[in-house]
């Protein structure tokens, strides 16, 4: 169950709901409140943005607080960022009207100017206000300097994503600093970040470098960006700005993602503690994928296209995952048989094998449109069982697991797990779509059934099946560099 | 009647449709005069799948190839080409004693008989008796008549097709009413315009690997020894690089026609190649040439091994002198020839077209389809035939699946 779980019959099929949040406010839950989401309604009306863009517990979806996220540009790049997320038409509207956005930076006089609503100088009496001089080191004392206005920046946020361009002092020295004070308050903390062309300069990319490996040690998520590899498809005289362009493509596509996951009304939602439980720990390893894609051939497409991301090919980026967030936004045509395909082939390409958390949203704007995000962390299946104290209002809004207390998901069964989460996570309203395109179990909902968000499936997705020719032996179909066991390196 | 002697080749591939027309004069001239090509569909491996699918596209180019001839409606013959994996070949030994003391017409007719006789399953069809030399009293012979001995062999390299599979192809010149004359397996097809009657003689491989298969003949004094389909090809390289560097179709074969090479090269080590993303405004990606080549090479590698295999003995370097000869429209992949001759341990070369093909048709992907009006024009590896005449296999197939 999730806060967004639209009133709906069967919500009283589950009295005896895990829930917190509606055990102790059933009425909220109920209530003629115009903002709550009806099932029966057509698609909500869209609120509109907050007066107060930090008002810690502003009532919205279901009159429940909810969950918080902002955006901070950090730097004079991420504050371009930030300006060029806002006024760039990419984000979507439940990222427009979810998000809070916020600039800080060093320099005064450039913020002066900006359209960015929550706007922070630091380090005023060590710079004078005239920015970081490209040091790492001024950067960090100023962000340091201004702890307590860092810590009033990100204080009830529940999601804080930065963006950064790497590089210079201010991204590289302060992003770090506030990743830490969001942590500290509680916060989960996504970074994006770009890193510096090679013909910055080796000091430029040593300071990157260094800046990255502090923000993983704060974050959940990083996610690096090489301008070198932006602007590689552009041609030789693409100008630099085109690189500019593309990392704020992404950051668009990554956001609109994770605020359609957390606001969107869903086939099966996620909610904020449990996008936080598939990312239970800072320090590992960031996956990332986005794609979209259009037309019939669309399931297809947006896998290929999945595994196509260049932000999977970076140096450091990773290829698999311990834990995945996976979230699917289609048309009318995504029924729960696609929508499980489609995380089948996920997993068997990008793993997930301790946790994977699925969130669907069917978005009748766009009929036959798909898009799926991954955001996954590596490198941390020992630390999960150890989970990071939460703070208590995390702590409430989490919902029940599927995992037992030693957090073996492998022995649930997959089957009762899809069909109860088909149960309690079905938006009544869409069954209509999911019995049209497929005869599919769990499409009835089920009374009785757990409540749970958490779907884990063992079996690795084999989307390239197709009929083979055996030859001595040997699917002959299947490449020969995987029968020869030749490694290929990406 | 110039009008009759109008023929059309037909070489239905798995990527790509080949019609073309010829004129043939004087029964020893060929003018080749129209050419139709599009990208083929409903097929996989050289097979059918989708018959409206592949009939359009067949159409559609037999169309093109008649209006570039300016002889609309005109052409009403046709050969065809024949690949796929249904296709088997053995060779079956007929014998008979020699009535007199030389050799009559009449001992050779029996002894083809005996070699012929074996039926074949119900749903099989024989398309090819191809006659390997006479034995006379286990002596070699070009033309045994009149010749003196006792037992007298004679075999044949024998290659059947599925019923159903012929059926369809056969379907596809019959829907626009055109008469199919003959098939051609794409091997021998292919070998008529790549290797000359000397390198059959000191034995050469004709390998013509397509975007779905793999069609081989291996010729030794001059007969064909050995035919045989993999239904491995292109496709199957462009298929391994999208899954090997994760990219889609589309990339994996702008990747293998700009960038693989069938062997690894010294300096592929730290080499990279970057391609923008297909249908994306952002991103693309860099790629080491050498995890390309592996992918590719280890395919290349194997088709090859699979065909070393199979010829076994036969294909051994001291019978094949001329070595071989690679053609189909993969031949073009880089260093295709050192990766074939590292795998078949014969000298490989990639196939010419005769000199008297026009510069437009000269690829080796047209191989095939030249080869089949070389067959029309009667100079192929079978019985001579001309367009329109009756009997011959063909004959026997019409009545067979009463077409």
């Amino acid at each position: 169950m999730s806060e967004q779980l639209p009133e709906s019959p069967d919500a009283e099929a589950f009295p005896d709901s895990l829930d917190p949040v509606n055990a102790d406010a059933p009425e909220s839950v109920n209530s003629d409140d115009p903002q709550s989401v009806n099932a029966d309604s057509p698609a909500p009306a869209i609120p509109e943005l907050p007066d107060e863009p930090d008002a810690p517990e502003a009532p919205r979806q279901g009159g429940m607080p909810a969950t918080r996220v902002k955006i901070i540009g950090v730097g004079g790049g991420g504050v371009n960022s930030v300006e060029g997320l806002m006024s760039g038409g990419l984000l979507s509207a439940e990222t427009v009207m979810n998000a809070e956005f916020a600039a800080v930076n060093t320099d005064a006089q450039a913020l002066e100017t900006s359209p960015v609503p929550e706007r922070l100088v630091i380090g005023r009496a060590q710079t004078r206000g005239l920015g970081a001089g490209g040091e790492a080191e001024r950067g960090r004392a100023a962000a340091e300097a201004d702890r307590a206005a860092i810590d009033a920046l990100v204080s009830g946020v529940d999601l804080v994503v930065l963006l950064v361009a790497l590089g210079g002092g201010t991204g590289s020295g302060a992003a770090p600093v506030i990743a830490k004070a969001a942590a500290e308050s509680g916060a989960m903390v996504i970074s994006f970040v770009t890193l510096p062309f090679s013909w910055e300069g080796d000091r430029r990319t040593r300071q990157a470098h260094e800046a990255i490996d502090r923000l993983r040690a704060e974050c959940e998520a990083v996610i690096p960006m090489h301008n070198d590899m932006l602007l590689q498809g552009e041609g030789a005289d693409a100008p630099v700005e085109a690189a500019f362009n593309r990392a704020n493509a992404w950051v668009c596509s990554g956001l609109n993602a994770l605020c359609g996951m957390l606001f969107k009304r869903g086939l099966i939602n996620i909610d904020f503690a449990t996008l936080r439980s598939a990312l239970p720990v800072r320090g590992g390893r960031t996956l990332f994928s986005v794609a979209s894609a259009e037309g019939d051939d669309r399931f297809r497409l947006v896998l290929e296209r999945l595994m196509d991301c260049p932000l999977l090919y970076t140096k450091d980026a990773v290829r698999t995952a311990d834990t995945l967030v996976v979230n699917i936004v289609g048309g009318a045509g995504l029924s729960l048989a696609r929508v499980n395909e489609i995380l089948s082939a996920v997993k068997g390409r990008f793993g997930g094998r301790e946790n994977t958390v699925l969130g669907a949203v069917i978005d009748d704007s766009h009929s036959d449109f798909v898009e799926v995000c991954v955001l996954g962390s590596a490198g941390i299946a020992r630390k999960i069982n150890a989970p990071r104290p939460r703070r208590p209002s995390a702590e409430l809004r989490s919902a029940p697991k599927t995992e037992d207390p030693e957090g073996s998901i492998g022995e649930t069964d997959i089957l009762a797990a899809e069909e109860s989460a088909a149960a309690s996570e079905v938006d009544p309203a869409k069954l209509a779509v999911v019995a049209e395109g497929d005869a599919q179990k769990g499409a009835k909902p089920r009374a009785g059934a757990p409540a749970q968000t958490e779907i884990a499936f063992d079996e690795p997705g084999d989307f390239f099946a197709d009929s083979h020719t055996r030859i001595d032996g040997q699917d002959i179909d299947l490449p020969t560099f995987l029968r020869r066991h030749i490694r290929i390196r990406l | 009647m110039p009008r009759n002697n109008l023929v059309a080749a037909i070489d239905i591939g798995t990527t790509k449709t080949v019609v073309l027309i010829g004129e043939i004069q004087a029964d020893r001239k060929l003018n080749i005069i129209g050419l139709g090509e599009r990208p083929s569909a409903g097929l996989r491996k050289g097979e059918i799948l989708d018959m409206s699918a592949a009939k359009e596209v067949v159409h559609a180019a037999f169309a093109d190839a008649e209006k570039t001839a300016g002889l609309h409606g005109k052409v009403r013959h046709a050969y065809l080409s024949l690949t796929g994996s249904h296709l088997e070949g053995r060779r079956y030994v007929g014998s008979t004693s020699v009535a007199a003391t030389r050799v009559s017409r009449e001992d050779i007719e029996r002894a083809k008989n005996d070699a012929k006789r074996r039926k074949t399953a119900d749903d099989r069809f024989v398309v090819h008796y191809v006659r390997q030399p006479f034995f006379l009293d286990g002596k070699p012979l070009a033309n045994a008549e009149n010749m003196v001995g006792k037992r007298l062999e004679v075999s044949y390299w024998t290659i059947d097709a599925a019923r159903n599979r012929l059926e369809e192809l056969l379907h596809i010149p019959n829907d626009m009413g055109v008469h199919a004359d003959d098939l051609v397996v794409s091997s021998l097809a292919s070998a008529a315009m790549v290797a000359d009657d000397t390198m059959k003689r000191n034995g050469v491989l004709v390998v013509d690997i397509g975007g779905g298969v793999t069609d081989y003949a291996l010729y030794y004094n001059g007969y064909v020894v050995q035919t045989g389909v993999i239904p491995v090809g292109g496709d199957h390289i462009t298929n391994d690089l999208a899954l090997g560097l994760r990219i889609s179709r589309e990339e994996a074969e702008s990747i293998k026609i700009k960038f693989a090479r069938a062997y690894i090269g010294a300096d592929d080590e730290h080499a990279t190649v970057f391609v923008s993303n297909a249908g994306s405004p952002i991103g693309g990606r860099e790629f080491y040439k050498r995890s390309i080549n592996l992918i590719v090479s280890a395919r290349v590698d194997e088709i090859f091994q699979i065909i070393r295999e199979r010829l076994g003995r036969f294909g051994e370097g001291d019978r094949v002198a001329a070595g071989a000869i690679i053609t189909g429209g993969t031949a073009l992949l880089n260093g295709l020839d050192l990766c074939a001759a590292n795998a078949l341990k014969l000298e490989t070369v990639v196939g010419q077209n005769p000199d008297w093909v026009t510069e437009e048709l000269s690829g080796p992907k047209y191989s095939t389809a030249l080869g089949l009006l070389q067959y029309a024009l009667g100079a192929g590896d079978g019985a001579r035939r001309m367009p329109g005449a009756p009997a011959g296999i063909m004959g026997h197939i019409r009545k067979f699946l009463r077409l």
